[in-house]
């Protein structure tokens, strides 16, 4: 609650949260307005129609209405990039936090793969997994994720690194806690925030990187409604009906920017060092 | 500084045995007989079989390891089965394209990026400054294909001023290079503001600034040039996702370049051609970072003892 006064408090935490909730939520709400089938279901009599007060965007290339598969698509990519975000998170916490905590040469090795998975752009590693799993929405959620977990092995590592040697944890274990124990009740607990910031941040990356893997055909086969594919599907009409190809990709670009917005305010709130250089 | 350049250079080729180990596994961890998924769905089972024994894949697996491995050291990466030319080759006739993508959408990167990060860094608080920001910001969060497809519009349709498809001239690569050079510019004018508003606060320029140095003396030589490690150290790490933007920007524009190469690679199933665009692709990323951790001990003084 105090984080989320705060959060509206600052400039663009405020302009992040409002970006954010004018496209979650009617994202949220789209099946109270659309049916899938209507989302799914090409009508050839009704193909590429302007804008209208049935078709608030018109209808796209298969005669379906834009708006309805914009929201559709949004649930897709939302969905997508969360699981990303959480198989990312829980994979690379674990690791991390293990790393910083035991020491050794399991240890050792486990992060330089995580450097040498870092050293490579996501994309590159997001392509590898697909090769090996396949194309379609569940492989595409994996490797993403995948792709997720050096950039968050390293923070809570290097957090964990940094608690190790604080008082209240050498005393934990001085009384006898387990090891479990002081990783879940006094480590986990002290690294949260700044892992809150990188996951919102890395939302935002994963919503980019999701996007762009399905326009390059590796995510949902058609004709399940996703930003990415929106787009690479209605690419021949870029000059005839300009808007059933940006509007997705618009879409893309604003929740994106909604959660790097949130991302950098929460930066700012959790971080009073840096608040403080600023006022 | 020697010292931390000789590690660099000792951890090369554990960085490059990994890669190529990977690029082996790669084809290895796939569910189902490779053979099977190479040779295509209608292939015969004659066509398979002779097709293990040509890869190798009637032999053990560290045999076949060793076998990868000399092959690799002799430039040889296998025939591509889609084309039935050298896979290797193929791979490194495409970087031509996407090396000259990628210096290039640098340059326009560095040279935007800067100049405006360091405009709002001067200019902070003002209209200027928030707008540079929000810029940046909407550089940061652009889908790499809507950047693309803008430039296609406006640039290429609606004014006609450039090519929009193809790698013939060098007029072809206008609309790749700022595609991907000014979504790489926002990312740089967002660390050259925050440098530049740090190394500005420092005592050194108020020092600077009562002594009578100029202005234009105290932005540049005082202010960018400490401001310039952080910026340089960010340059250099995005020069590899600027691979990875480019796989979305060769494919949009028609470039023949190695990201395209690769996604192909994939939609074909060629995995020799996808082991050898990822080997070339990671040798890449691999030296580029080892140039920049090397101009980065040569620039910061600090790191040369």
């Amino acid at each position: 609650m105090r984080i989320l006064k705060q959060l509206l408090r600052h400039k663009s935490g405020l302009i992040g949260s409002v970006i954010t909730l004018l496209i979650v939520l009617p994202i949220a709400l789209a099946p109270l307005i659309y049916s899938y089938d209507d989302v799914i279901n090409m009508n050839l009599a009704q193909v590429l129609r302007p804008p209208s007060l049935e078709h608030p965007l018109g209808t796209d290339e298969l005669g379906r209405d834009l708006m309805g598969r914009l929201l559709w698509g949004g649930r897709v990519s939302l969905v997508l990039s969360s699981v990303s975000v959480a198989i990312g998170l829980v994979a690379g916490v674990t690791i991390g936090v293990c790393a910083g905590y035991f020491d050794g040469p399991l240890s050792w090795l486990t992060m330089r793969c995580v450097d040498a998975m870092m050293t490579f752009p996501r994309m590159l590693v997001a392509l590898f997994v697909i090769t090996v799993m396949g194309q379609g929405e569940v492989s595409l959620a994996i490797a993403v994720g995948i792709s997720t977990i050096p950039i968050f092995a390293r923070l809570s590592r290097g957090s964990t690194l940094a608690l190790r040697g604080i008082a209240y944890v050498e005393a934990a274990g001085a009384i006898g806690a387990s090891h479990s124990r002081i990783l879940l009740r006094h480590i986990l607990p002290n690294i949260l925030s700044p892992l809150l910031v990188q996951a919102t941040l890395a939302f935002a990356s994963a919503v980019i990187l999701a996007a762009g893997l399905s326009f390059l055909g590796m995510g949902p086969a058609p004709p399940t409604p996703e930003w990415g594919a929106m787009t690479a599907e209605a690419r021949s009409y870029l000059v005839t009906a300009p808007h059933i190809v940006l509007a997705p990709a618009v879409a893309v670009l604003l929740l994106v920017l909604g959660f790097n917005l949130l991302g950098d305010a929460l930066r700012d709130i959790m971080d009073p060092r840096l608040t403080q250089e600023r006022h | 500084m020697l010292y931390a350049i000789a590690m660099r250079l000792l951890g090369l080729p554990f960085m490059l045995l990994a890669l190529v180990t990977a690029a082996f596994l790669l084809v290895r961890i796939i569910p189902g007989d490779p053979a099977l998924l190479m040779a295509g769905a209608d292939a015969t089972p004659e066509q398979v079989a002779a097709l293990t024994v040509r890869l190798g894949l009637d032999k053990s697996l560290l045999t076949q390891y060793l076998i990868y491995l000399g092959n690799v050291l002799t430039g040889d990466m296998g025939i591509s089965l889609r084309s039935g030319q050298p896979a290797l080759g193929w791979a490194l006739d495409a970087l031509r394209y996407s090396a000259t993508l990628a210096v290039v959408s640098m340059l326009i990167a560095i040279l935007v990026g800067v100049v405006l990060g360091v405009l709002a860094a001067l200019k902070r608080g003002t209209v200027l400054d928030t707008l540079i920001v929000v810029i940046s910001l909407a550089g940061v969060s652009i889908p790499a294909y809507l950047s693309a497809m803008l430039l296609i519009l406006v640039f290429g349709v609606w004014m006609k001023l450039v090519p929009i498809a193809g790698a013939t001239t060098p007029l072809h690569f206008v609309l790749p290079s700022l595609s991907v050079g000014l979504i790489m510019a926002g990312q740089l004018a967002r660390i050259t503001r925050s440098a530049m508003l740090e190394v500005l606060s420092q005592d050194y320029i108020r020092t600077a600034k009562a002594k009578g140095v100029s202005e234009r003396i105290r932005i540049f030589k005082h202010g960018l040039r400490n401001a310039g490690i952080p910026i340089l150290s960010v340059a250099g790490e995005q020069f590899g996702s600027l691979f990875g933007a480019a796989v979305i920007t060769e494919t949009i524009f028609a470039i023949p370049g190695l990201g395209r190469l690769l996604i192909e690679a994939i939609n074909w199933r060629d995995y020799t051609l996808i082991q050898a665009c990822i080997v070339v692709f990671g040798a890449l990323i691999i030296l580029v970072n080892l140039a920049t951790d090397i101009a980065y001990a040569i620039v910061d003084p600090r790191l040369r003892n």
